[in-house]
Order: structure tokens, then sequence, then C-alpha cells
């Protein structure tokens, strides 16, 4: 299905007719098919459904590390693939399953990883990462190792070291999925601060529904493989300003929570 | 082994003194048992020379060895063949790390050459080298030259092997890391593999530096006038039992100094 958003923005993101394809010896396996959706500015998306449908396949597309075999995608209105200035914006930024840290560098070290690829020590770029580092406490941990940092900590100095890009937007491939479940409630929603507070629209796939709902503003539901775009949920929670984690309160949460439910729910 | 500084122990718990008392008399008993049993094994050799239970011409003894050493280090001949022996197997083992090295960085940034040289590796690798020694002698004639190429032979397919393996081990995870940072495959090779292989490198290293002995060995038997090898092969061939055991014990000696000099460079690395 072709999600049909209407909205007089521009999007930041832009997918038209996306299909793609693994390929080995025993045979073909289609993984996505014609998915079309679009993405705005300071927008936080959720993809969910079922395991193995697809869904880190779209984020490998999107991070340009597959390239789609039929359709677009477009950010900014340029082809992603095509973008001449991508060694300068660097569009999308990735954050994996694991934190996946190096131990044989240090905390500053890991996070400007992406700098030293890129040949972009400069000034300016140092500076936002020690602000980013300073901002969520982890500077005096700078000259640690990795194993020396708590589970959450680890996952901050990950934001950190993709934000360090300064990309347009940020793909989260489970990004919580490996911390207990305390610590991902906690880590979850300071993410999703840190991500607000540095104005970037986000795509995040999970298969937590809770976690979906309530940090994202539209959440698209995937059908089995091949996967294509089951649903669009728009999310409207009236939240309780007094709780961090107020959302699970909202009156609202148990209605898309029971909608997604019952959509994913047909395809296992 | 460090051993730290126990006398400021007043602080400490019974339990904690126990344990410490309990490590320490172990680690003593150990290092003592092993001069112990040098000592035994050497002593037990002189007298059994001396008392003519074995025969001191085809067995030599501990003092005959020493006597001997002592005359050829005052006519310094045997300071020459030490010498060449170790320059020869010094040179080796940077050949051996330095084309081990990049080949195999060769390998993992080219997929298709890897597989396209793979079997030959394999085969190279299990081929008994000493076979080659003869062929490598024909070519180049005899001299430092060949027996450094001997060295090298030795140890370089296994050496190529064993880091190949090793880099293609790497977590797929770091890996992809990398990619979406936008790094390529270089800078997975440079900012990922190499420095989370540097354990696996220095290990391999130990294992090149005897075998690169093992081959300049091998080499010297066939193609030199000087080294320990050819005093191994000279001696036997001449009788002089007092000369070979003696270069065998001194080789045995240079096997652990190159050993351990490795390790001391490991143990640096991991602070």
């Amino acid at each position: 299905m072709t999600s049909t958003t209407v909205n007089s923005r521009q999007p930041i993101l832009n997918l038209q007719n996306i299909s793609y394809s693994y390929h080995t010896l025993e045979g073909e396996v289609k993984a996505l098919k014609d998915i079309s959706f679009q993405v705005y500015s300071g927008e936080f998306i959720s993809i969910v459904g079922p395991s193995g449908c697809g869904k880190t396949t779209l984020l490998n597309l999107l991070a340009g590390i597959y390239r789609a075999e039929k359709g677009n995608i477009q950010l900014q209105g340029q082809n992603l693939y095509e973008m001449k200035n991508r060694e300068e914006i660097f569009p999308v930024g990735y954050m994996l399953q694991q934190d996946h840290l190096f131990e044989f560098r240090t905390i500053w070290e890991n996070v400007i990883l992406g700098l030293e690829i890129h040949h972009k020590m400069e000034e300016e770029r140092i500076s936002n990462v020690i602000s980013l580092l300073k901002r969520y406490h982890l500077y005096e941990f700078k000259d640690k190792k990795p194993s020396q940092l708590s589970g959450g900590m680890r996952q901050r100095v990950a934001l950190i070291r993709t934000l360090a890009l300064n990309p347009e937007i940020l793909l989260l491939d489970e990004p919580f999925s490996a911390l207990d479940y305390q610590t991902r409630l906690e880590v979850s929603a300071d993410i999703a601060k840190i991500i607000k507070e540095n104005n970037k629209t986000a795509i995040l796939v999970t298969h937590n529904l809770s976690e979906a709902i309530g940090l994202s503003q539209r959440i698209f539901v995937l059908s089995k493989r091949p996967a294509e775009v089951k649903k669009e949920l728009k999310i409207n929670l009236t939240l309780p300003e007094d709780e961090s984690l107020g959302y699970r309160n909202a009156p609202e949460f148990n209605h898309y929570f029971n909608e997604l439910w019952e959509d994913l729910k047909d395809d296992h | 082994m460090i051993i730290k500084n126990i006398s400021n122990t007043s602080s400490y718990s019974k339990e904690q003194k126990d344990f410490l008392k309990e490590y320490y008399r172990e680690y003593y008993l150990i290092n003592f048992s092993r001069v112990f049993l040098l000592l035994f094994l050497l002593g037990l050799w002189q007298i059994s020379s001396s008392l003519g239970w074995v025969d001191s011409f085809f067995f030599s003894s501990p003092l005959k060895i020493i006597n001997l050493f002592w005359e050829m280090t005052r006519e310094f001949t045997i300071w020459k063949h030490i010498g060449v022996t170790l320059l020869e197997t010094l040179v080796s083992f940077l050949g051996v790390t330095l084309i081990s090295a990049f080949t195999a960085m060769g390998l993992y940034l080219s997929p298709p050459l890897a597989k396209i040289l793979e079997p030959s590796l394999v085969v190279l690798n299990s081929l008994p080298k000493s076979a080659l020694a003869p062929l490598i002698i024909v070519w180049l004639g005899s001299g430092i030259k060949t027996i450094i190429i001997a060295g090298i032979s030795v140890a370089l397919f296994g050496s190529i092997i064993s880091l190949y393996t090793g880099f293609l081990q790497t977590d797929p995870g770091k890996i992809k890391l990398i990619t979406t940072l936008g790094g390529s495959k270089k800078d997975v090779l440079f900012k990922l593999i190499l420095p989370s292989c540097t354990p696996l490198i220095l290990s391999n290293m130990k294992v090149n530096i005897g075998l690169s002995l093992v081959g300049v060995i091998i080499g010297e038997f066939l193609a030199a006038r000087q080294g320990l090898g050819y005093l191994i092969i000279y001696s036997s061939q001449v009788f002089q039992l007092d000369l070979l055991i003696m270069s065998i014990v001194i080789l045995c000696l240079i096997a652990s100094l190159l050993y351990k000099t490795i390790q001391y460079f490991e143990k640096k690395y991991y602070g």
C-alpha cells in the first residue's frame, strides 16, 4: 500500500516504489516490494513489522549500504545515491542494534571515528562533539575505554558518534534492544530527547510497540516478506507533562497498541 | 611475572593474606623446581660422563661444552657463527612479517584475488619446506641470500593464511558500523581490522620467529660455510660431538631469547 500522507511541506525523504531482492545460488528472495512513503523534517517515524520482513533491509537502503533495485529515494529533492555534495553534508546517520564501540579506542577516539574517516577534524566539528559529550555528561569519561561505561552510557556515546557527522536523518535499527528493560526505558527517552534537541529527523525500526507509540509521530506497519507498507498510523498522545515516561498513561495509548497488535497478529 | 611489594599488607584481611601467601608459595615452588630440574639434569649428565656411565666422546659433558665455548670465544669464532645465524634469522623474520602482512591485507582488500590464490597458498603451506631448499640453492647458489629465502619460505605461507583468516573473523557488526559512517574497505582495514588484530599479529610473530630460525638452520645445513647450522653439519661429519651439542645448546638459547623478545613487546602492548 502506498502512503497517502497529505502535507503541504516538501518531504526531507521521499521513497517512491522501492523494491529490493537478495540474490543467492539457491534463488531470489524478495525483501521489499513497492515501498513508498515520505518523511518530513523534524519527524520521528517508526517502522514495525513481523520478524525478518525487511525492516533492516529498508534502513540499509536509506543508508546507501544497498542500492534499491527499483524505485527512487530522494533526500531533499535529490536522488540519494547521486548526491554530489555527500562528502559535505553526510545525509544519513545510522545507529545499529549494538553500540559497536571499539575497545582499542578511548571514548573520545570512538566518537570522532566518523570525522577521522572523512578527514573532517575541523575545529567547528570537534567543538560540536565536545559540547555534545558535555551536554550528556560523558565528557569526563572521554579518556575511558568502552568497557568502563554502563550499557546506557555506551548507547549515548554511539549516538554522539553518529551525530558527530551532523546527519540530516538518523536511522535507528533497534538501538535499545541490547539493553536491559529499565535501562532501555531510560535510554530510549534520553535518546529521543537528544534527537529532538538537535532538530534531527529520525526513523526507528523496532519490535517494541510501546516504544514506537511513545516516541513517534507516525508509525508505518510493514507486511510479512516481501514487505509492503500495510498501514500508516498517526500518533497523537495527550502526554502528562510531569512524567518522563508518561506516554504509557496517555488515554490513547491502549487504542494505538491494540490497533498495531491486530495488524501484526495477522502476519505471524 | 611481576612480584608486587607485599611488605605493606597490614591493611589486608586474613583471607587476603592467606590468598597472597598461597599464591607466592606456588610461584616460588614452580620457579625453584624449574631451576632445580635444569641443574639436576646438567649434574646427572656431568656425573654420567665423568664416571664413564656414558661415553663422553658421543655424549660430551657440560664442562667440556663450557671449555669449548670459552676456547671459541677467545678465538671469536663462535660469535661469528652466532652473529651470522642471528642476522639471517632476523632478516628472514622481518621479511616474513612484512610480506605476510602486506599479502594478507591485499587478499582482504581483493576477495577475487584471495579466491584465486587460496588453493596455491594451502598447497605451498602443506609442502615440507626442506624439499624446496635444494631447488632454491640450485637457483640462487649458496650464500646468505639463499639462506634468508629458505628462512622466509618456511614461515611465509602459514603466516599469510593465519593473518588472512584472522582478518576475516572480524565482527561483521563492527564492519557495518564503519560502512554506516561512510568508510570504505580501506577504512575497515586500517581503522578496525589491523588495530583489533594486533594480538593476532603479535602471536603470529612469535610463531614466525621460531620458524624463521628453523628455515635458516635448514638453509645453513645445505648451503653455508658459516652459522650454527653449518657448525652442526660440519661437526657431525668430523665427529666433533662437543661442538655439535654446544651448537644445539646455543640454538636453544637463541630460540628462547628471540621468543622472549617478542613476548616483551606483546606485554608492552597489553600494558
